[in-house]
C-alpha cells in the first residue's frame, strides 16, 4: 500500500475503505489505516495523555494532512485516481463497483474479489483557529478554497461540509472539502479498460441520501451539518440537545446559525453524484460491458443486505456462521472477515441512528459471539452512543460479545484503536484460508431477490 | 610559534584525507555510472514479459539500416485491415510502445521499428535529420512489403511523420499525430526540458523513464544531443498544409510539452485534419494510457482502407 496523494486526507472514509478493499484482494489485512508505522507506534503513547492534549494532538495530527488554499488549487485529481487504481492487483476482474463509499459494500466486493472505484474523496483545507460553531464564517472563509478547488479540475463537484457536531476537533484548524467525480478520471477508464473481462459488469453505487444545502456555484455547495448523532432540524433549528452539547464545551451560542439551504443536494460523504454516470455508461456502451446501478437511501441499508448476503453464501459452503463482526466507519478488515468466516455489518459511525440499526439487526439475528470495533472521532457530541450502550448490544451475543481493540475508559476519544482494532481481529480464531471467490451471479441474484425489502433496488442501464 | 607550527602541520595533514574521500567518492560514483550504463545497453531486445503476451521481434536490412522492429498479430483475423504502424519519440525506442501495440492489436495488426541509432538499430557515425529518419521508415516498410499503413507517431515520431507523409502519401493511408513536437511558441531547448520534467512529475505513477534510460545508453548520449538539436531544428508547421492522409491530431488536456492550443493549431494546418482531446492525458499516452488512446482512435482507424 502506498500514502494517498497529497490533498487526500488519510482518516476520510473513502480512503480508509479502498484500503481496506484492496489488501484484502491482495490477501492482506486492513492492519493501518495511517499506512505510517510510525504515527502507529505513536498512537498509544498519545492515547495516555490526558483529555485535552489527546484532543489537541488528534487536530494537530489531522492538520498535518491538510493542505493550503493556494495548493487546492494544483490539486491532482488524476494523481488521486491512479493512487486508487494502484493500489489494486493487476489482473481481470468479471466486475467493479463505482460510486457511493460504503463498508458493507466492501464486504461484498471483498467476497467477489473485485475493486470498488470511489466518487467521493475528502480534501481537507488547513484554517487554522477556525470557530467550528461559527456556520456564517466557515461558509465565507471556505469560498476562496471552493473556488481553487473548482480551478483545479472542471471534472470534480465540491462540496464544502460544516459538522460542528462530529468534527468539532478537526475543524477548528482546518476545512472540509468532499469532491465528488462528476466524470471518469483517465486513471479510472484505464484502470477499467486494462482490467475488466470483456463480458464484465459495472456496478454503480447510488446512495440517494441527501441533504439540505446551499448552493455557492454551478458545481459547488455548502453543507452544514452530516449524517450522524444529530438530526437535520436539531442543525438548522437547534434544541435542547443542541443547547447542552454547546454548553458542555463551554461555547456561548445556544444553537447554530447556518446559511440558508436553497437546495437539497447528494450527501456530501455519502451520497451520489448522477453526473458522473453519463461517462461511465458511454465507456460501458463502447466495450459492451453490463451497468447495473444498485439504488439505496441510508448507507447502512447495505449492511442488511450483505449480512445477508454472506450468511446465504456461507451455507453454500455449508457453514453456518456464529459470529458477527460489526465495523464502524473506516474500522472494518474484510480479509480477515472473510477468514473468520464471520457475518460483516459495518455502522456509518458511533451514534445513536448507528447502535438503532445494529438493535433492529440483532432482534431478527442472533449469534454466538459479537465482535466489535468502534471508531473514536474525539468530540461527545449530540446523539453520540455511550461505551454501556455499545456494551449492552454486545451482550446480546449468546455466548460472548466484545469489543476489538477498544480502550472503553477513553471512548469516545480512544485514537489508539486505529491501530489496535485489527490486531485485535486477527487475534480472534479459528481461522481459514481465504473461500473461493462468491459466483457473480450469486450476488446479483440475490440482491434483485431480496434488496427491496432492505430499500436497495436494482436499475439496468442496458435495458 | 612551535604551537604554530604544529596546528598548520595537523591542518596539513588533514587535506589530503578529504582530497582522498572525495576522489574515492567520485571514482566509486564514476565506477557504478559505467556499470549502470553498460548494464543498460545490455538490457535484451525483448522481456520475456513482451514475448509472453505476443509481441514478436525481427532485424530488417532496410537499405544501409540493419532495422529491429516488434510487432503484434492482429488476434481478431482482421487480415485484410491495414496495418498499423507505431513510431517512437525523440531517443526513447519502440519498447516504450508495446502497451500500444499490445492495446491495437485485437483490431489491427501492429508494427513498431526501431528508427536508425535508436534501441536495437544500431547506427555508426553521426545522428539522422528528419528526413533523414522519414526516409529510413520508408526503406524499412519497402523491405518488410508494406505498401501503405496507418501511422501512429508520439512527440518527436509526430516530426518525422509529417515529413513522411508530406512526401510520401501514397504510403499513408492515415495518420494520428499524439502529442506532436514542437509547439513553435515554445522553440527553446530549456522550456522543452522544463516541460518535459513537468510531465515526468504527471506520469511519475506509470512513468516510461525506466524504458527511457535503457534507450538513452542503447543511443549513447553524443546522439541523443544531435538528434535533440535535429528536434529543435525541425519545422513541422511548414510540413502540416501538405499532408493529403486524413490526420487526427491528439492531444492530453495535461500534456505540458504539446499543449491543447498548439495540437489545435496542428490539427487546423493539416488539410484533412481533426483535433481529439482526451480529458486528464498527458504527454505518453501511448505507454501511460494505451487502452484509454486505443480505444478513443479505434473509430478512426476502422475507417482505414483495405490492404491489397
Amino acid at each position: 500500500m502506498t500514502k494517498p496523494p497529497r490533498g487526500i486526507a488519510r482518516f476520510d472514509s473513502a480512503a480508509g475503505m479502498v484500503q481496506a478493499l484492496a489488501a484484502c484482494l491482495h490477501g492482506e489485512r486492513f492492519s493501518s489505516p495511517s499506512q505510517s508505522p510510525l504515527l502507529d507506534s505513536l498512537m498509544p503513547p498519545i492515547n495516555l495523555l490526558p483529555k485535552r492534549a489527546r484532543e489537541w494532538v488528534y487536530t494537530v495530527g489531522g492538520m498535518s494532512e491538510g493542505i493550503t488554499a493556494r495548493q487546492a488549487r494544483r490539486l491532482d485529481v488524476e494523481g488521486i485516481g491512479e493512487w486508487i487504481a494502484g493500489l489494486y492487483p493487476q489482473r481481470t476482474y468479471d466486475a467493479a463497483f463505482i460510486g457511493s463509499s460504503n463498508g458493507a459494500l466492501m464486504h461484498v466486493a471483498a467476497a467477489l474479489g473485485v475493486p470498488w472505484l470511489p466518487q467521493t474523496f475528502l480534501c481537507p483545507v488547513r484554517a487554522p483557529f477556525s470557530d467550528p460553531d461559527d456556520a456564517q464564517s466557515g461558509f465565507d472563509d471556505g469560498l476562496a478554497a471552493v473556488d481553487a478547488l473548482l480551478r483545479a479540475d472542471p471534472r470534480i463537484a465540491i462540496h464544502h461540509m460544516q459538522d460542528p457536531n462530529q468534527d468539532r476537533l478537526m475543524l477548528s484548524a482546518m476545512s472540509y472539502f468532499r469532491l465528488k467525480l462528476r466524470a471518469l478520471p483517465l486513471a479510472y477508464r484505464e484502470f477499467l479498460l486494462r482490467s475488466l473481462a470483456p463480458d464484465a459488469t459495472l456496478h454503480i453505487v447510488r446512495c440517494t441520501r441527501d441533504w439540505p444545502v446551499t448552493r455557492t456555484g454551478d458545481r459547488s455547495f455548502y453543507q452544514f451539518g452530516a449524517l450522524g448523532g444529530a438530526t437535520e432540524r436539531e442543525y438548522f433549528e437547534g434544541g435542547p440537545r443542541v443547547a447542552r452539547y454547546l454548553a458542555r464545551y463551554g461555547v456561548k451560542r445556544t444553537r447554530w446559525d447556518a446559511p440558508a439551504p436553497t437546495l437539497r443536494a447528494p450527501e456530501a460523504e455519502w451520497g451520489y453524484d448522477v453526473a458522473l454516470t453519463e461517462s461511465i455508461v458511454a465507456l460501458a456502451k463502447q466495450k459492451n460491458w453490463r451497468v447495473v446501478e444498485w439504488r439505496f437511501e441510508e448507507p447502512e441499508a447495505f449492511s442488511f443486505a450483505t449480512a445477508e448476503l454472506y450468511r446465504a453464501w456461507y451455507r453454500e459452503m455449508g457453514i453456518e456462521s456464529k459470529r458477527l463482526v460489526v465495523d464502524s466507519f473506516l474500522l472494518m478488515d474484510p480479509y480477515t472477515t472473510l477468514r473468520l468466516r464471520a457475518i460483516p455489518f459495518w455502522l456509518v459511525f458511533c451514534t445513536d441512528p448507528s447502535a438503532e440499526t445494529l438493535r433492529r439487526f440483532l432482534e431478527r439475528e442472533s449469534f454466538d459471539e459479537i465482535d466489535m470495533m468502534l471508531f473514536s472521532h474525539g468530540t461527545e457530541g449530540v446523539g453520540v452512543t455511550s461505551i454501556d450502550e455499545w456494551r449492552a448490544l454486545t451482550a446480546k451475543a449468546k455466548r460472548e460479545g466484545r469489543f476489538l481493540g477498544v480502550d472503553a475508559r477513553r471512548y469516545p476519544r480512544d485514537f489508539a484503536t486505529f491501530v489496535r482494532f485489527d490486531r485485535a481481529l486477527a487475534e480472534l480464531k479459528p481461522q481459514y484460508g481465504l473461500p473461493e471467490p462468491m459466483p457473480p451471479a450469486f450476488f446479483e441474484d440475490a440482491l434483485r431477490k431480496h434488496g427491496a425489502r432492505h430499500g436497495i433496488t436494482a436499475h439496468d442501464h442496458n435495458a | 610559534m612551535d604551537q604554530g607550527r604544529a596546528r598548520s602541520r595537523r591542518v596539513t595533514a588533514a587535506r589530503p584525507s578529504w582530497r582522498i574521500v572525495a576522489g574515492v567518492g567520485a571514482c566509486a560514483f564514476v565506477a557504478w555510472a559505467a556499470i549502470e550504463w553498460t548494464r543498460l545497453k545490455r538490457t535484451p531486445a525483448l522481456s520475456d514479459e513482451s514475448a509472453r503476451k505476443g509481441i514478436t521481434a525481427r532485424y530488417t536490412q532496410a537499405g544501409p539500416y540493419r532495422m529491429f522492429s516488434r510487432h503484434a498479430a492482429c488476434e481478431g483475423g482482421h487480415a485484410k485491415r491495414l496495418p498499423v504502424v507505431l513510431v517512437h519519440g525523440l531517443v526513447i525506442s519502440s519498447r516504450y510502445m508495446e502497451p500500444l501495440a499490445l492495446a491495437l492489436r485485437s483490431d489491427f495488426d501492429v508494427y513498431a521499428p526501431d528508427l536508425p541509432g535508436f534501441g536495437e538499430s544500431k547506427l555508426r557515425g553521426g545522428a539522422l535529420s528528419v528526413p533523414e529518419l522519414a526516409d529510413a521508415l520508408r526503406l524499412w516498410l519497402g523491405a518488410r512489403g508494406i505498401e501503405r499503413a496507418m501511422f501512429i507517431g508520439n512527440s518527436f515520431g509526430c516530426q518525422i511523420l509529417a515529413d513522411f507523409a508530406a512526401r510520401y502519401p501514397e504510403s499513408v493511408d492515415r495518420l494520428v499525430l499524439q502529442g506532436p513536437t514542437v509547439d513553435r511558441d515554445a522553440r527553446s531547448l530549456f522550456t522543452q526540458v522544463c516541460r518535459d520534467w513537468r510531465n515526468g512529475r504527471l506520469e511519475q505513477a506509470r512513468s516510461s523513464a525506466p524504458i527511457g534510460r535503457i534507450d538513452y545508453a542503447k543511443a549513447g548520449v553524443v546522439r541523443a544531443l544531435a538528434t535533440m538539436r535535429e528536434l529543435m531544428r525541425d519545422r513541422i508547421e511548414r510540413k502540416l498544409s501538405r499532408i493529403v492522409a486524413p490526420t487526427l491530431v491528439v492531444a492530453g488536456s495535461r500534456d505540458p510539452v504539446a499543449p491543447l492550443a498548439w495540437a489545435s493549431e496542428v490539427a487546423a494546418r493539416v488539410p484533412n485534419g481533426a483535433l481529439l482531446a482526451i480529458d486528464g492525458g498527458t504527454h505518453t499516452l501511448n505507454y501511460v494510457y494505451p487502452h484509454s488512446f486505443a480505444l478513443a482512435i479505434r473509430a478512426f482507424l476502422l475507417q482505414g482502407g483495405a490492404s491489397r
